[in-house]
């Protein structure tokens, strides 16, 4: 570990170990569980995206750079518009509307199910990339005199 | 822009006012649908059960009624938000996707223009 990254409390890393996995089990909770209950895609992907203010608050923007990808979480942003699209193209293909449940109706399946955990996908990364980004230019005063340590301890 | 690029795109435009025209006319002349006539907001609001909307028609009296039938969705609003509002959903998430856009092309350029500064800082010293 080349780079130290500067401590915070304990007393804070401790908190944001413990609410971390809470924090991503309940989100989830809310994306699976949006077509019984109030919720759905977009409450429960916020929900899932703050994990990574908690992140922060741990460990600060260090943290954050090494246990996320900023391109990878915008690259599957849009992969998973093209899951909903395609989901909800499945319906036309199969000569009925737009978003309309291709499964045979009267059945109790419901094809929207898909679609509502593809709108928490696209949610959780791109409010996460959001994040990411203001965090930076939150980190990026801050980021001069960390580079002339590393250079006094080069 | 040349003269046929001016000349299709007027008459485009001139048949999506047409359309818009007559659809509103239409629309003006049909019977209204459920207005809500011989409603008692009181009494309703003291016993929401005896709200009857076996008469209304149109697409709230369909989403209601005919939801389970349609759509296998145990809940109303998740299925007016995923099925008959998908179009809706979809918009919605692209607008979240250009709102990211938009802000990462803000935000990445101040990172650029930080390194610049450093690097003329380093040409300087």
């Amino acid at each position: 570990m080349k780079k130290t990254y500067k401590k915070t409390s304990i007393i804070s890393r401790c908190a944001s170990d413990l609410f971390l996995p809470l924090a991503c089990v309940f989100g989830c909770y809310v994306v699976l569980h949006g077509s019984t209950s109030p919720g759905g895609g977009f409450q429960g992907g916020v929900l899932v995206a703050s994990a990574i203010l908690l992140v922060y608050l741990g460990y600060g923007g260090w943290g954050v750079k090494h246990s996320f990808n900023e391109h990878m979480l915008h690259s599957s942003e849009t992969v998973a518009e093209i899951m909903y699209v395609v989901i909800a193209l499945v319906g036309v293909f199969t000569g009925l509307n737009f978003c309309v449940n291709f499964v045979f109706a009267g059945q109790q399946v419901d094809t929207s199910i898909l679609m509502n955990d593809a709108v928490g996908y696209h949610v959780m990364a791109g409010i996460t990339c959001l994040l990411i980004m203001m965090l930076s230019v939150l980190e990026d005063g801050k980021d001069d005199p960390n580079e002339d340590k590393e250079e006094d301890a080069a | 822009m040349s003269g046929t690029k001016k000349l299709v795109l007027t008459l485009t435009l001139a048949v999506l006012l047409g359309c818009g025209v007559w659809a509103g006319w239409r629309m003006a002349n049909s019977e209204p649908t459920y207005d809500g006539e011989g409603v008692d907001l009181v009494e309703l609001y003291q016993d929401p059960s005896s709200y009857d909307n076996t008469g209304a028609d149109g697409a709230a009296a369909i989403m209601v009624n005919e939801n389970l039938e349609k759509t296998a969705a145990d809940n109303v609003v998740f299925s007016v938000v995923f099925n008959f509002r998908g179009y809706d959903t979809m918009g919605e998430s692209f607008i979240l996707i250009a709102a990211i856009a938009g802000s990462l092309v803000i935000l990445r350029k101040t990172a650029h223009s930080g390194k610049k500064e450093e690097e003329h800082h380093e040409e300087n010293v």
